[in-house]
């Protein structure tokens, strides 16, 4: 336990984090890469097509709108918590990864929303529903949005990134409360929802599991580089930055 | 799967479905350029500061950096 | 502590008593286009009618935050507030003085718009004015609270105006959900208790969270 926070405060350091990211990206990038070539073989070329729901082949879309799709509601926690790991430690590495996972988080985001709609046309005609689902998920949009346009308000960083954790914490405190209220509203003007799938067949269970795994992965390596620049952008002035740039290893 | 037909044809649904991977490819790969140049570009405004002789220095220097997001 | 704090926001206000009106006029303009925009016909504009006016009054609350954060900011009296009391108590002083000042004209001038977009059209014997009212008094608070932790933390920002509408707004679509739609189930002649009740709920809910939040943001953009 003693050992977990140590390393838990070791984080907290610019330097040793920025050693610590160096050291785990060419790791994660081959796992990446090796779980997203399993998976695109998988969900493009070595799964059915779907038959019951008359779906055929763009039930292969389903492969990275689902992994989207998740991975935009956990950014989001993951977002909130390390706010909240900021502003309570006062840690100010904490308030860099919420400024890293944004607009990755948001990419997510905006990807669930493309792939949806594109779903949405061969299987309901239509490019847009006002779906319980694909409506939180454009809010959920507008809520990283508008994350990174408080934080890019602000000439003071710390002004920025506290206002910036306030936001995501509330955020995260309204997502369900925005969930149950469309679900409810949804139910009121439709009585279904369209993106009722029911048990996924265990054919299509592989590749979706793969690629939620590739997709896993890829986020956290991208968040992974935008704090390793992030970092470098709030630590111009250190000694270490300095002989990075100058091309010597980064020494602990 | 049997075919490269099928395969680039998707049924009659091959746009949908490569619209969606290609789509995906392009932001995934972007923010993956874009976060590359920043820290890239970082390190050379680094380097430059570091380049120039002590009394060309600004007093109170700012890295900038266009922040792909 | 509250109500001293309470009688300055109310004082302060009072010399700004145009300020304070500009959104209720806001309200009932906005309002007024629907009939030019869509149709004059009452059984067109009835349907539209809760949908409409709570939006309009969704647009006033977000207008009007403004004036009771951006000039005590400015002029350097909100920190000399925050030195004298706790953020939260000031927090809660200032939404408490919006809604009175804004949240409340609101409701009382709702039954004129229930007219003007013809509420009752087509019943000898209706209430939809009252329950028009009551969603606006259970829901017009909760509008006071979120904005107030948006207001709150844009203070410092060097753009707000439209900034706060959109960390706001995404958070006002439960409340604006559930206050239209308990009007339109009284239009319908359905039960909307339910519907009253969640919008209690979420007042409650944002009474809680929101006034720590927003003291918390009032202290980090005077900090």
């Amino acid at each position: 336990m003693a050992k977990a926070w140590r390393w838990f405060h070791q984080l907290g350091s610019p330097k040793y984090l920025f050693q610590k990211t160096g050291q785990w990206l060419p790791w994660v990038w081959a796992a990446t890469l090796i779980l997203l070539a399993v998976g695109l073989y998988y969900s493009l070329w070595a799964s059915p097509i779907e038959v019951r729901q008359g779906q055929g082949h763009t039930v292969r879309i389903m492969y990275v709108h689902v992994p989207a799709a998740a991975l935009s509601m956990i950014a989001y926690i993951a977002m909130a918590i390390a706010a909240t790991v900021g502003l309570v430690w006062k840690m100010k590495m904490a308030f860099a990864v919420v400024r890293s996972i944004a607009p990755v988080g948001a990419a997510m985001t905006f990807l669930a929303l493309f792939t949806g709609s594109v779903w949405g046309k061969p299987t309901w005609g239509t490019w847009w529903e006002w779906d319980a689902r694909m409506t939180s998920e454009l809010l959920l949009l507008f809520l990283y949005l508008g994350y990174i346009a408080l934080h890019a308000s602000f000439s003071d960083r710390s002004k920025a990134d506290k206002a910036g954790a306030i936001l995501a914490i509330v955020g995260v405190i309204n997502i369900p409360i925005i969930y149950f209220s469309v679900k409810w509203w949804n139910t009121l003007h439709q009585g279904y929802s369209v993106t009722e799938k029911g048990a996924l067949d265990p054919a299509f269970q592989t590749p979706l599991f793969l690629m939620l795994g590739a997709i896993y992965l890829l986020f956290a390596a991208l968040v992974l580089m935008r704090l390793r620049a992030e970092i470098i952008l709030r630590n111009q002035k250190s000694r270490w930055v300095k002989e990075w740039a100058s091309g010597s290893e980064v020494k602990s | 799967m049997s075919s490269w037909h099928e395969f680039i044809f998707m049924g009659k649904h091959g746009a949908y479905v490569w619209s969606s991977y290609m789509m995906s490819l392009i932001v995934l790969v972007g923010l993956f350029i874009g976060f590359r140049m920043m820290l890239k570009s970082l390190k050379k405004q680094v380097q430059a500061e570091a380049a120039a002789p002590e009394s060309q220095k600004p007093k109170a220097r700012k890295l900038k950096v266009s922040q792909p997001d | 502590m509250i109500l001293t704090l309470l009688k300055r926001e109310l004082k302060v206000a009072r010399r700004n008593w145009i300020g304070l009106a500009i959104p209720l006029l806001f309200f009932i303009i906005v309002v007024s286009l629907f009939p030019f925009a869509v149709s004059p016909e009452a059984p067109v504009l009835q349907k539209l009618a809760p949908g409409v006016i709570w939006v309009a009054a969704l647009l006033a609350m977000l207008l009007s935050l403004e004036q009771f954060y951006r000039s005590d900011y400015q002029d350097g009296s909100l920190e000399q507030l925050l030195l004298m009391s706790s953020p939260t108590s000031v927090a809660l002083s200032k939404i408490l003085a919006h809604w009175l000042l804004t949240g409340l004209p609101l409701v009382v001038l709702s039954p004129l718009l229930g007219v003007l977009m013809q509420i009752n059209h087509g019943f000898a014997h209706a209430d939809h004015t009252w329950v028009l009212m009551l969603t606006l008094v259970l829901g017009t608070p909760t509008l006071c609270l979120l904005g107030a932790v948006g207001m709150s933390l844009t203070l410092a920002a060097s753009r707000n105006g439209l900034l706060v509408s959109i960390l706001i707004i995404p958070l006002y679509v439960p409340v604006l959900i559930f206050g239209a739609s308990t009007v339109t189930a009284s239009l319908e002649n359905m039960r909307y208790n339910g519907e009253l009740a969640i919008l209690g709920a979420f007042l409650l809910i944002a009474i809680v969270f929101a006034p720590f939040a927003s003291g918390r943001a009032l202290k980090i953009s005077v900090g």
